[in-house]
């Protein structure tokens, strides 16, 4: 027995340690482990207990309000600040005060401010897996159509990330369009044939199919080489059969591509330095956010003047006279001759015929920075005594218009049958 | 994220289980592989082998200690691992792998302490102060030592030896049971799975064993053990095979069932496993190794240098083999995406925390401690000067 003394031994060890183990466990098994499953029920309402550090976007908006007023229009509404700002608790407490904020120092409470390349293409980098009207690149094609040779080159250069596409209407306000479909939703590569030629394919509405003009007129225009009708209008699939699309023209989003940066190719596309290819003076309202329309419609396809504003200031019309003196040339790169005489000559306008007295309302309802190129800005109330045109809900307050100046003032545009087709 | 093809998720842009995974039933199959090659001595008398057979496990140990480690590692929190045994869900596969490895690693301790326990006596004797006291402390207050204890201490290394080799193939056996058990991975899901892991883990044990053994041997300048390398080399030759032969059974019988999985299996093996996998796995590491051994078992090389030197580049070459058979496993399952229709892309960084240098240092870390065993109880007798 003696000599088997030390296999008793080590195995009397090995039982030993085991019975330590139970012991152990017995003793710092967590409480409540086990209650509900296999963790421990405690964790739950201690998780429940722990404070929220991702910032909501309303919190960011009592001192970011410029920021989210951006943000909330355009296409990144829905992408909460946290995802690129960081959880952002600190940077709040700090900036709010108090005993907390003591505590905190200035760098951290400092948010990431750099946006990498990686970060946008997290979201953005082309995958069949992403829904196809997601807006999403393949870096190397999307900077070569740019030609920017350089693919470190990061998003921000031009694109701003609180307003990625410079959208001239609201996300959630733009207008309901049926479903646009691009061939590559179902194909790898946009095939060469166009659908109508295959037999048996779905049929698939087309911008040609209700817009012909417009389509007719984008496609003899320099454009249509280089894009389509979505990279413009771009169009956010909501369900299966309707989205949302926008009427883009504003001038920063014509901009992304048009505008001079040294990462650029200078040929191509078309460059312009900016903003100094509107002038440097004040002639021009570069918060004008059609501005590059004014100008360039024709270069894109036939659009209704009604979307092109008066570019020039409101005191434009006692001002120009000054700068026309020295920079006619400047005036020229928009405007004719033609243009001038129309004010400046001791004759009419040739609109200003017989009938204009008839035609002058409708007119004047739509282009009344037109009108006021000549016309001063109470030239309506001379005539009319009331502000022109009439202003919206004057339907519900006519009548104490009418008892207040007199049913005279109406007779000067309105017959007495006009009001007969109510009353 | 510029080699992604196809339909691939957002969520799979990053693969889950890194180089680390890699690393974990690599080491765990030389842990094995190891255990097993010393089994063939003392349980199946392989007195060739005798000469090995205490080296191989210690190696084994050393290997067992850090098999966990790339997990640690991998999981970031190494002090939560002891909750597995603090509150222990035997449902859980993972976990199984805990209670499995620590009963395997009281076979291992209790066997290798009954192995040395005569060295240590020795030592004990020989020695003075507080080395003394540290030796008494490993022999447990006894340093009882006759032809009895011996004959007991062998008796029992026999027995736990014996019921070692289930336990190796269990624990071995299990990590590939945790790949092939998960049935929404069509490169993993396989009940071949285990059994490749098993037969590898063998290869990489035995080939291990023969890369250290001459290495030493070179290094110390000493002569080798002609037919204990010999046998040791035909059972590589011999394992191999069959390791080799299922691996790609494997993929016979997916290619054969010619189920949805195939098509985009096809493609990843054809396309991103293609230099890992055909060109390397079983190309330069399988078939030229296979060729090699085959020379070196069957034929009658009188020429030993040159044998031993074809054997140990077999050896290595086997240990790329499994090295890159882990690889193309746990990488390769991970690389195609639950679409079944595109592939993400994955490659360790270099100093990351999951890369190539902490990756290297992770198996550099068994052989230095197998290192500084050696220089308290020589493998191989002591060193000649």
């Amino acid at each position: 027995m003696r000599d088997r003394k030390h296999i008793v031994t080590i195995f009397s060890l090995i039982v030993f340690v085991i019975i330590i183990g139970v012991i152990a466990r017995l003793i710092l098994k967590p409480d409540s482990f086990g209650e509900h499953g296999q963790y421990r029920w405690n964790a739950v309402s201690e998780l429940q207990k722990q404070e929220i550090v991702n910032q909501n976007i309303s919190t960011c908006a009592k001192c970011h309000d410029d920021i989210y007023q951006l943000h909330e229009k355009d296409a990144h509404f829905s992408v909460p600040c946290v995802d690129c700002h960081g959880a952002g608790n600190l940077h709040v407490l700090f900036h709010e005060g108090g005993d907390s904020a003591k505590q905190i120092t200035k760098e951290q409470a400092a948010l990431p401010k750099e946006y990498k390349l990686e970060g946008c293409l997290f979201c953005h980098k082309k995958l069949k897996a992403r829904p196809s009207d997601f807006p999403q690149i393949n870096q190397e094609d999307h900077y070569k159509f740019l030609n920017v040779p350089d693919l470190k080159t990061k998003c921000i250069e031009c694109h701003s990330p609180h307003q990625p596409v410079f959208m001239l209407t609201a996300v959630r306000e733009a207008r309901i369009h049926p479903i646009v479909y691009r061939c590559t939703e179902c194909h790898d590569k946009k095939p060469e044939q166009s659908f109508k030629e295959v037999a048996g394919h779905p049929a698939i509405f087309e911008c040609n199919d209700c817009h012909p003009k417009i389509v007719k007129s984008f496609n003899e225009r320099p454009h249509h080489k280089y894009i389509e009708c979505r990279t413009c209008h771009l169009y956010h699939k909501e369900n299966e059969t309707t989205g949302r699309i926008y009427k883009n023209g504003n001038a920063r989003f014509c901009l992304l591509c048009h505008e001079k940066k040294p990462f650029k190719d200078e040929n191509y596309p078309p460059k312009i330095e900016w903003p100094s290819h509107v002038g440097n003076s004040n002639i021009i309202t570069k918060s004008d956010e059609k501005i590059c329309l004014n100008c360039h419609a024709d270069r894109i396809h036939d659009m209704d003047v009604k979307i092109r504003a008066n570019p020039h200031s409101s005191d434009w019309v006692s001002t120009h006279k000054n700068f026309a003196k020295v920079q006619l040339t400047v005036c020229q790169g928009c405007h004719t001759s033609n243009d001038c005489s129309s004010c400046h000559s001791k004759t009419k306008p040739v609109s200003h015929n017989q009938n204009w007295r008839k035609q002058h309302p409708s007119f004047g309802a739509k282009n009344q920075s037109t009108c006021e190129m000549c016309h001063k800005k109470d030239a309506c109330m001379n005539c009319h005594k009331l502000s022109m045109p009439h202003p919206k809900g004057f339907e519900d307050n006519h009548k104490e218009v009418a008892t207040q100046k007199g049913k005279a003032v109406c007779m000067n545009c309105h017959k007495e049958e006009f009001c007969k087709q109510c009353h | 994220m510029d080699t992604l093809s196809n339909y691939i998720f957002p969520n799979e842009f990053h693969i889950t289980w890194t180089v680390m995974i890699v690393l974990y039933p690599y080491i765990t199959g030389m842990v094995a592989g190891a255990f097993i090659v010393s089994s063939f001595y003392h349980v199946f008398n392989m007195e060739k082998l005798k000469t090995v057979a205490r080296f191989a496990l210690v190696s084994s140990l050393a290997f067992l200690l850090f098999a966990t480690v790339p997990l640690l590692n991998h999981l970031g929190r190494p002090e939560r691992a002891f909750y597995i045994m603090m509150t222990p869900n035997f449902s859980s596969a993972m976990s199984g792998f805990g209670f499995i490895y620590s009963f395997y690693m009281i076979i291992v301790v209790l066997e290798i302490w009954l192995s040395y326990r005569v060295e240590i006596i020795d030592k004990y004797n020989k020695s003075n102060g507080i080395v003394k006291f540290i030796y008494l402390v490993v022999l447990l207050g006894n340093a009882n030592d006759n032809e009895n204890t011996r004959r007991f201490d062998k008796r029992l290394v026999i027995a736990l030896a014996s019921f070692g080799i289930p336990v190796a193939c269990i624990l071995h056996g299990y990590v590939g049971f945790l790949f092939g058990s998960i049935k929404a991975n069509p490169w993993w899901s396989t009940p071949l799975m285990f059994i490749i892991f098993i037969f590898s883990a063998i290869v990489s044990g035995l080939a291990v064993l023969i890369f250290l053994y001459q290495f030493v041997h070179w290094m110390r300048k000493r002569s080798i053990d002609q037919d204990c390398l010999d046998l040791m080399a035909k059972w590589l030759w011999g394992f191999m095979i069959i390791a080799v032969t299922l691996e790609l059974m494997e993929v016979l019988s997916i290619s054969y069932e010619n189920t949805e999985r195939w098509a985009i299996l096809r493609q990843l093996i054809d396309g991103k496993l293609k230099l890992s996998y055909v060109y390397l796995q079983i190309g330069l590491f399988s078939i030229v190794p296979f060729i090699m051994l085959t020379i070196t078992s069957l034929s009658k090389m009188k020429n030993t240098k040159v044998k031993n030197l074809t054997i140990w580049i077999a050896s290595v070459m086997l240990l790329l083999q499994v090295l890159f058979m882990r690889w193309n496993v746990v990488i390769g399952g991970q690389l195609v995406s639950k679409s079944m229709r595109g592939f993400t892309e994955y490659f360790p960084g270099l100093w990351d925390k999951e890369g190539l240098i902490v990756s290297f240092l992770i198996i550099l870390v068994p052989f230095v401690l197998l290192y500084l065993f050696d220089k308290v109880f020589p493998f191989f007798g002591e060193k000649s000067h």
